[in-house]
């Protein structure tokens, strides 16, 4: 047992019982947590593990640069088209190719039709069951779930019939045993607040928010053809314009598209305004407490890359809605600068994950980045001949590496977008954050907790589906005033490239801060690194011993029952992992090791 | 366009304007690069080489774009299949009448 500071200022003890939750569900990948909790059952120590390994940088190695989004967009089907995004703009890059306006702005409505697509999924289908009981649901009085919804919202699904309606669709379900998406929860958990009519409003929404996603990322097809993994283009965007075309032959984007498109961006906008924000707003006043559990590294160090670049070929903060910057120690007077290209900026240390660098303690800027597999388990490691019980986060002990800025470790994702964005003074950001906190009747240091996360995210849902009907007005603006060109060509051809080039390209995944990195040599992939969000946030300690923003947000949080975690679930859900699909933990004897279980 | 279009019948990557990259296809991802002019190539049985099949397929899509992207035979070819396809459909509704 040790008990000890971490030199970004995080107490830790590793006595005391320890609780494994894995595989941490309702996110996407594979993901690990083990905590270690003091008599009282409040967490002590956090170690978290990603649990596969993401080998796609190794088969970018030589292939054609202008594939290149093709292969990384399938990282994940869940923030679909970021991983294109980054890959385009790291392309273009290096070869300096500039996009046209009509490009930037049809890249800007995919984007942010997957913020409100994946805010949404995300709220309702991955973390809103930490918080809402679905069994309780069914002890409601349909009225008074009635009564509730139109007092906070003008949703017209909301009449004591429909309640009734849906309370006997989940009773039929609970009742027949297979609860489909609503097994495995802890239902009946005492951390569980809400009213049984809140409860019940909130199934409701779930069911309805499942159906309405499929209506958003139809904005993605129109452009991209399809969702999950639309069509991207290196030089533009492929879509061809013809306004007066008609029916389905011909270009992609016509006056009726465009309809389809604007008519779905004020629906999602609907949405989002009343039943998504309402119903965060009327859960999160059920848990004060959460306003203060959970920060981590939220109030000290929070880092965006910045994106939606109001004009193509600009990505100054001049021209990025949502700015580029760091804050650092809790610093909100002062936004730092982030250079992506500058080599002491973003680095990724490997002291802790399985991966091997030339000098194991020192960090790599992405495009000297390496990606050698190197899994050893450390000497306090607990495991039988088929199972590791804990692991030993004093050696390597996850296949996500650790990302730091200036040697800081950092949080990414919404939150640190709005504060960020709030700080810089953005007028609409402001007025929602503020809007918030007012009714909730909290400061703005609420913000850095689990529940901040989770409101940061739902107002940010909000912003977005506001922009997304203004960058859809200025796309038929634009294609009106005669301009209707949606690629530059000019250096399509592989011959007009230099023979070494080497670029970076970012973008703000709905999740956080994502950055492609790579390098061109004779027309052909030299070596290709992606820095995810779940990469910053859920990152193991680097040679120092900094944690990351998973395990510090676990530090002093105390749980009803470690041996149903709903609080460890709470706060890593408030994050929206996303681990990314990839292999299965193989062992040293390469068998596949399968451990799910909560102790 | 295909039978049934993706996101219950909004599009499919062609009409997006992008050319197929055959991402149903086995092994699709090893099977040359996605936009390389492939002169010659045959596959499939299709008796054209690549600037004939893409002639034909930049008529087809009426794009910009096929023009641009030029002879991509594995794309093309799909394309021209899914159009036969559909030729076909159209033939037998026509004969129904």
């Amino acid at each position: 047992m040790t008990q000890f500071v971490t030199p970004n200022g995080f107490a830790l003890d590793d006595g005391g019982k320890r609780v494994v939750v894995d595989p941490v569900t309702r996110i996407e990948g594979h993901m690990r947590i083990e905590v270690n909790v003091d008599n009282a059952n409040v967490i002590r120590n956090a170690v978290s593990v990603g649990t596969m390994w993401r080998g796609l940088e190794t088969i970018m190695k030589g292939r054609d640069p202008r594939d290149a989004w093709a292969f990384v967009q399938r990282i994940c089907g869940v923030c679909t088209g970021t991983h294109a995004l980054a890959s385009v703009r790291a392309v273009e890059d290096a070869l300096k190719i500039a996009i046209p306006t009509n490009a930037n702005t049809i890249r800007n409505i995919m984007h942010l039709t997957l913020y409100v697509q994946d805010h949404l999924v995300h709220f309702y289908h991955l973390h809103a069951l930490d918080w809402v009981d679905v069994v309780s649901a069914l002890k409601a009085s349909p009225k008074a779930a009635s009564d509730l919804q139109q007092a906070i919202s003008p949703w017209p699904n909301s009449s004591p019939g429909y309640f009734k309606e849906v309370q006997t669709r989940v009773a039929r379900l609970v009742g027949s045993g297979q609860l489909g998406p609503f097994r495995n929860g802890y239902w009946g958990h005492s951390a569980y607040k809400l009213p049984p009519e809140a409860n019940l409003m909130a199934v409701a929404h779930y069911i309805e928010a499942l159906n309405f996603q499929r209506e958003i990322v139809k904005i993605q097809a129109v452009f991209g053809g399809k969702n999950p993994h639309p069509m991207w283009l290196v030089g533009g965007a492929p879509s061809a314009i013809n306004f007066h075309a008609t029916g389905a032959s011909g270009a992609s984007i016509n006056a009726e598209r465009l309809n389809l498109v604007a008519s779905i961006a004020a629906q999602s906008r609907t949405f989002v305004e009343q039943v998504y924000v309402p119903d965060l707003l009327a859960i999160a006043s059920f848990y004060p407490e959460w306003f203060k559990y959970g920060d981590g590294l939220a109030s000290k160090n929070l880092l965006s890359y910045g994106e939606f670049p109001a004009r193509a070929n600009d990505d100054s903060n001049g021209s990025l809605v949502l700015p580029r910057a760091a804050i650092i120690n809790g610093d909100l007077k002062t936004l730092h600068d982030v250079d992506l290209r500058d080599p002491t900026h973003v680095q990724e240390f490997v002291a802790h994950s399985w991966y091997s660098y030339p000098d194991g303690n020192s960090g790599l800027h992405p495009w000297d980045g390496a990606t050698e597999l190197d899994f050893r388990l450390g000497p306090k490691t607990r495991q039988t001949v088929d199972r590791i019980e804990n692991f030993d986060e004093g050696a390597k002990y996850s296949y996500i590496k650790a990302p730091r800025w200036k040697n800081h470790a950092m949080e990414t994702g919404p939150l640190a977008r709005m504060v960020i964005a709030y700080v810089a003074g953005n007028e609409r950001i402001k007025e929602l954050v503020d809007g918030a906190l007012r009714k909730l009747n909290l400061p703005l240091s609420a913000l850095f907790s689990t529940m901040g996360r989770t409101a940061a995210r739902g107002l940010e849902a909000q912003w977005a589906a506001e922009q997304l009907i203004g960058q859809i007005d200025y796309l038929q603006t634009t294609i009106k005033s005669g301009n209707e060109a949606t690629a530059n060509t000019e250096k399509w051809n592989p011959a007009t490239w230099p023979a070494q080039a080497k670029g970076v390209g970012c973008s703000e995944a709905p999740r956080g801060s994502l950055g492609h990195w790579l390098q061109i040599e004779n027309r052909g992939i030299r070596n290709y690194q992606c820095v995810v969000p779940t990469t910053w946030n859920a990152s193991p300690r680097d040679a120092q011993g900094n944690m990351g923003a998973y395990e510090a947000s676990l530090l002093g949080i105390p749980m009803a029952d470690p041996h149903k975690p709903l609080e460890i679930l709470r706060v890593i859900h408030s994050f929206d992992p996303c681990l990314a699909c990839a292999t299965h933990v193989i062992g040293p004897e390469n068998k596949e090791l399968t451990i799910a279980r909560v102790i | 366009m295909g039978v049934i279009g993706w996101n219950e019948n909004t599009s499919w990557p062609v009409r997006s304007g992008h050319g197929c990259i055959g991402c149903s296809e086995e092994g699709y991802f090893d099977r040359g690069p996605f936009y390389e002019r492939l002169p010659g190539m045959m596959q499939w049985g299709i008796e054209s080489n690549a600037d004939r099949v893409a002639a034909a397929g930049a008529v087809a899509l009426g794009s910009a774009m096929a023009v641009q992207m030029g002879a991509t035979a594995i794309k093309l070819v799909i394309q021209n299949r899914e159009e036969s396809r559909e030729d076909t459909a159209e033939e037998k509704k026509e004969s129904l009448k």
